[in-house]
């Protein structure tokens, strides 16, 4: 198992390389000149150029790969004589836009989309299995054909178009939130009644789309895992049906509910681009938007994708940890 | 809000309607005289954008956060005086007590500091300070987005690029000369320009004048807290949440001449979805609240319609002209034919009404100088007061101008008209100007000529087309003075000089003999013969096309039933801050 | 299914090729007629477009004098529905709202089948070519579609997508609209395919074990032989399946990417930029945000309801 770990992790750290680098690659040949975008009214060739030096752009896209990196380990000083300061590691770099080293972006924008993730993941895995179990047990019954219903509303409903009408026609027509307040973070900690009215039509509208693919996977999974052998066996031996659901099918039919969850909700963790804009939520996705559309905030842009990615990355190792330990046969296998 | 903040003056590319608001007709305000100002309580402002485009005063540079911080958080050596109407438009000494003394020839100005007054940790404002200060701007790789008038008026040598020879504080390169050109003595500080500069003081209005206390200069990071000596202080910024005021326990009631602080606390929440923040304002649901931004137009016409909200509204001439820029650079919009043609075919009726009708957007104009500036506008002829103009467009005159530029200039024809290439219009990518767009294509095809649309996202929209390579045949634009003087518009906008030019002209055959009156009238020292030269100049940019259908905007602004003391604070066109409390 | 069922389909067993089988379910599934119907309707409409509209009298790019009042909204109930402009009229400018959904449509249905197309494509010719030959090739490419999936895709595309677009014009393959549509449909594709890449690699790994194709190795069949005869056929249904679930998520996906302002711009119109516009109106004229809502939700439905339905009469024991 060791042996194994120390191999996953390796080549994990291998991938968080070639991705970081990759979408260094990416931006860099784009062109977008963030050095022109960002330079003020007396914008002459050489306000640019010495723009692009205070941005760091001035050099080869390796040379600046090599201090993104160094600033992730030991911090990373920005500015010249009197102006110069410093951002302790690690440093994603510097946002001039906002004034705030991006690792403070950063770290202000994740426990709102990190509330986000773990209260939808809460309520669609729960609403999700819950419904799609029931469906199983009640196969071809009217809880079957409500919750068919129901996954095909879910599904059919693009997150902009839920979060439009339920913003619009539910939580603002029937006054549901404090609108001065809308979107604020508050820590779960200090008001947990304001943070749950900040997110709960979030969750809603994440919830309803995922919940549906759920129930939909929840309920194939269980119809088949009661037909395999061992359960007709638990069956023959006169088990009850609530047992056998319980100790038996449940635990087959959801392993592969978890793996998928797991990566959904490690895509979520990234920002959710669309739920957090119709909400206002200062979140990552909100961060790396207004980054991209209003400013070109270069360091920004960097710093939320390669996280995104990251966030991907370890999901994934997780779950093939997780398997592993489960299932001796794949540390053998890959 | 405009990514790029270069001009107090530029006017935002988001908004269909924008921040500011303008002059004389307004058609209301709650500056009841029978009413008497409250003190305490808390005041907030609601706002769509995600932070003030800047706060560190040598950045500040529009007419909403100069009007904003000026009231609330710091001084300058002269101010525009906090009242109603015209009056406003006059300076008043703030940290000065006088409104500067000019010698030779309005080459020197020297201003005397006013006693006993105190950055907010209880330190004096000295003479050192406001010289920081003003070195500040200088530094132009750190402090960005600010307006030049300092650095391009004080009497310091440039190298052959044509910059400063001094590069600020920060690298102090250059120091001497910088120390040469602002002296202190005393409590006196000396201005000495390369020019005569006769309203040298109006351009001391901008924050970037103001002192700034050396040892609390964070460089870049003072946009997030700056140090303040007016009656408030920060007590919290978060960009894209909220900023927060408190009063500043050193400032004294009897050092400051201007200001009256009402609330105890300001609040600005920033970043509010636009129909929230539209709810707040037509529910009245804060009732201590002002929007810093116009509604979206069907809700502003909603809130002009409810006869309860009539103390808590105006509408008024803004100070800015939109307008419609022509690239004339060669292979560009250089045939005059083509460009009127685009110009007699436009439906201006339609696309005023799209964004508020004539009474919440404006009406069309005939000048790039507004008719507030008094003096200097004077209606022009020719554009919409020919003959051929009709408001809704007309098609036929419009193409029997496209059948003379067969003649006059056959590839800008082959240009104008052919469906592989055609005219493209830069906007800035909003829900509204996508179906000006529309409004625009479907007028000018009528007249045979092909246009086609660049839209670029919103907050990159003036960096990427005051950039000369990027700029496409006609860009939306809009523009207002800096102060009470065209010297802040026509040469802005028309002299390659300019901070602002868009018609990138300097190649016409027209520039040679407009630049000269141009400069000539700049430097003139009689006012009204001055404003005689902008009036013939703006008849001569009319004439050429440089620019096309410019309207007068209004701009409207609205508050909740329990704030009072509200005015439109004319020069700065938008609510005089300073005046506004919360009721009982 | 009840026994009598079973016994139908037992008793016609022998006749019958698996095509007429999934036929026969696909058949006595109520809903996915309707649904079938349904989507044909939405797809033959959105076809005819310009037939349709100037049967209707109108057509998407004109403006409509009288139909807006003084503060450019349309005068009449229900956003300005009447005989003329069935769904009403587009505030602020005054075309027609029907056509401009019927043209929109005809784009999002464009943009999704071509990425569907395309996506399917990729995935089935690297799907087989790995899951077949398996070595080294097989493992590189399961490298990269790994790494693929760790993107933020919906980001990367917002973020890539108006510098593409420049790329793409400045190239001189494609202009304007076309640009922007080829650029949405390059990064659907390039961020889509895997999914399906995936699932025919395992599929082909288990049919290259099958005793057919094991039979036709021995029998010296060549490779492109035994890929075009023996496992194409199987696939198939996997491909039809894939493609009627996928239909409709590009169809929103479209529509999402259209209203954050990535792909098709005016004059031209899609479901998302209609919905982008109507949300300034909704308090004063909601029938321009509910009518294109509705609309292209029960396009996504039809589509979703008949994906259902030809999986389950492919593919009988995945979904039920």
């Amino acid at each position: 198992m060791l042996k194994y770990l120390a191999r996953r992790l390796s080549a994990t750290f291998l991938v968080i390389t070639l991705v970081s680098m990759s979408v260094f690659g990416i931006f860099a040949v784009l062109p977008m000149d963030p050095a022109a975008l960002t330079c003020g009214k007396a914008c002459s060739a050489p306000v640019i150029e010495a723009n692009r030096h205070r941005l760091g752009l001035d050099v080869p896209v390796q040379v600046q790969y090599g201090r993104f990196v160094k600033g992730l380990f030991v911090g990373r000083d920005f500015g010249e004589g009197a102006a110069a300061f410093h951002c302790p590691a690690p440093a994603f770099g510097y946002s001039f836009n906002r004034h705030e080293c991006v690792t403070t972006l950063v770290a202000e924008a994740f426990p709102v989309t990190l509330s986000l993730a773990v209260g939808a993941f809460v309520l669609w895995l729960s609403v999700g299995v819950s419904l799609g179990i029931l469906a199983a047990r009640k196969k071809n019954e009217w809880q079957d054909r409500a919750a068919t219903a129901f996954v095909l509303i879910g599904t059919s409903l693009p997150t902009f178009i839920s979060g439009i009408l339920i913003l619009l026609f539910v939580a603002l027509k029937f006054n549901l939130i404090n609108p001065i307040e809308m979107g604020r973070w508050v820590s779960p900690l200090e008001d947990p009644v304001a943070w749950f009215r900040t997110f709960i039509f979030p969750w809603i509208v994440l919830a309803l789309l995922y919940a549906a693919t759920y129930t939909r996977f929840t309920r194939s999974n269980v119809i088949e895992t009661s037909t395999e052998d061992y359960i007709r066996t638990a069956r023959a031996k006169g088990l009850n049906e609530r047992d056998i659901l319980r100790k038996h099918t449940l635990r087959a039919a959801l392993a592969p509910i978890i793996t998928l969850a797991g990566l959904d909700f490690a895509g979520l963790l990234g920002g959710a681009i669309i739920t957090e804009g119709i909400f206002n939520l200062p979140g990552l996705g909100r961060l790396s938007i207004r980054a991209v559309l209003r400013d070109y905030d270069l360091p920004t842009i960097l710093a939320t994708t390669i996280l995104a990615a990251v966030f991907v990355i370890v999901a994934n190792l997780l779950v093939d940890i997780l398997y592993a330990y489960i299932d001796p046969r794949v540390r053998v296998a890959s | 809000m405009s990514g790029l903040k270069t001009s107090r003056r530029i006017l935002a590319s988001t908004a269909a309607i924008a921040l500011a608001v303008g002059v004389t007709v307004a058609s209301g305000t709650s500056a009841n005289a029978a009413e008497k100002p409250v003190t305490g309580g808390t005041l907030y402002f609601v706002t769509n954008a995600e932070q003030f485009d800047h706060i560190d005063p040598a950045r500040v540079y529009t007419g909403r956060d100069i009007a904003f911080l000026n009231s609330y958080l710091y001084r300058n050596l002269v101010s525009y005086k906090p009242v109603a109407g015209s009056a406003g438009s006059s300076l008043v000494a703030d940290l000065a007590t006088n409104t500067g003394v000019p010698s030779n020839a309005a080459k020197t100005w020297k201003f005397t500091l006013r006693a006993g007054v105190t950055w907010e940790d209880g330190s004096a404002v000295t003479c050192a300070d406001v010289k920081y200060g003003v070195s500040r701007p200088f530094a132009g790789d750190v402090i960005t987005d600010g307006p030049q008038y300092l650095v391009q008026a004080l009497d310091i040598p440039t190298d052959k690029d044509g910059a400063s020879v001094y590069k600020g504080p920060y690298k102090k390169t250059g120091q001497a000369a910088f120390d040469k050109a602002v002296t202190c003595s005393g409590n006196t500080i000396t201005f000495n320009l390369n020019r005569s500069f006769a309203d040298f003081n109006y351009a001391l209005t901008y924050p970037a004048g103001a002192p700034v206390k050396a040892s609390k200069d964070t460089g870049d990071k003072y946009d997030l807290r700056p140090f303040s000596n007016g009656p408030y202080k920060i007590s919290s910024y978060k960009i894209g949440d909220q900023l927060e005021l408190e009063r500043n326990a050193a400032w004294k009631k009897s050092s400051d001449t201007v200001r009256t602080p009402y609330p105890d606390n300001i609040v600005v929440r920033f970043g509010l979805a636009e129909d929230v923040r539209d709810q707040i304002m037509l529910e009245d649901q804060i009732p201590n609240t002002a929007s810093l931004d116009a509604l979206q137009p069907a809700n502003l016409r909603a809130f002009f319609a409810d006869p309860t909200k009539k103390a808590q509204r105006f509408n008024v001439y803004d100070p800015y002209v939109r307008y419609a820029a022509m690239n004339v650079k060669k292979g560009h919009m250089d045939c005059l034919d083509i460009r009127k043609a685009v110009f007699f075919a436009i439906n201006t009726q339609a696309l005023i009404d799209l964004s508020g009708g004539r009474e919440f957007y404006g009406d069309p104009g005939d000048n790039p100088v507004k008719p507030v500036l008094g003096l200097d506008y004077a209606k022009t002829t020719g554009n919409i007061h020919d003959a051929n103009w009709k408001i809704t467009g007309n098609a036929t005159y419009a193409a029997s101008l496209l059948e003379k530029a067969k003649t006059s200039c056959p590839d800008a024809y082959s240009r104008a008209t052919a469906a592989d290439k055609g005219i493209i219009w830069d906007l800035s990518n909003t829900a509204t100007s996508q179906k000006a767009a529309v409004l625009i294509g479907d007028a000018v095809k009528a007249a045979g000529i092909n246009l086609k649309f660049n839209f670029i996202p919103s907050g990159q929209y003036y960096s990427t087309v005051q950039n000369r390579d990027k700029q496409n045949d006609i860009s939306t634009a809009g523009w207002g003075a800096d102060w009470a003087n065209a010297s802040t518009v026509i040469p802005e906008l028309f002299t390659k000089e300019g901070g602002f030019n868009l018609s990138q002209n300097w190649d016409d055959a027209a520039y040679a003999a407009f630049k000269k009156k141009s400069d000539a009238t700049k430097v003139e020292t009689n006012r009204a013969k001055q404003a005689k030269g902008w009036q013939e100049l703006s008849q001569y940019v009319m004439d050429q096309y440089w620019i096309i259908r410019p309207v007068f905007s209004k701009g409207q602004e609205v508050w909740g039933s329990k704030v009072g003391g509200v005015y439109y604070w004319e020069p700065q066109g938008n609510f005089g801050f300073g005046g506004m409390y919360v009721k009982n | 299914m009840t026994a009598v069922v079973l016994e139908e389909e037992s008793q016609e067993i022998v006749q019958r090729t698996p095509k007429q089988i999934a036929w026969g379910r696909f058949k006595r599934n109520k809903v996915g007629i309707y649904a079938g119907c349904a989507t044909i309707f939405f797809l033959s409409v959105s076809a005819l477009a310009p037939v349709i509209t100037r049967l209707f009298g109108v057509d998407n790019h004109s403006i409509y004098d009288g139909t807006l009042n003084e503060f450019a909204m349309p005068i009449g109930a229900m956003g300005g529905i009447s005989w003329a402009h069935p769904l009403g009229v587009e505030p602020g400018v005054g075309r027609d709202v029907f056509a401009l959904l019927l043209y929109g449509s005809q784009l999002s249905f464009l943009v999704a089948i071509i990425s569907t197309v395309a996506a399917i494509g990729i995935g089935m010719l690297i799907g087989i070519a790995t899951g077949y030959f398996k070595g080294k090739v097989d493992a590189s490419v399961g490298r990269f579609s790994d790494f693929l999936l760790s993107f933020p895709g919906t980001f990367m595309i917002i973020a890539l997508s108006l510098p593409l677009v420049q790329r793409v014009e400045a190239a001189g393959i494609a202009h304007e609209n076309a640009a922007r549509i080829l650029v949405l449909v390059i990064f659907l594709v390039f961020f889509g395919w895997t999914g399906f890449y995936r699932l025919i690699r395992s599929q082909t790994m288990s049919l290259r074990e099958r005793d057919f194709v094991m039979a036709a190795q021995a029998m010296g069949a060549s490779s492109w032989r035994i890929i075009v005869k023996e496992l194409l056929p199987n696939l198939w249904p996997t491909a039809i399946v894939f493609i009627s679930l996928s239909l409709p998520g590009y169809i929103a996906a479209e529509a999402t990417f259209s209203f954050l302002g990535v792909g098709v711009q005016a004059p031209a119109s899609t479901f998302g930029l209609v919905l982008s516009d109507a949300i300034a109106y909704w308090r004063e004229d909601p029938a321009y945000l509910l009518i294109p809502c509705t609309i292209l939700i029960a396009i996504v439905l039809a589509l979703n309801l008949l994906g259902d339905a030809v999986r389950d009469a492919l593919d009988p024991k995945a979904g039920r």
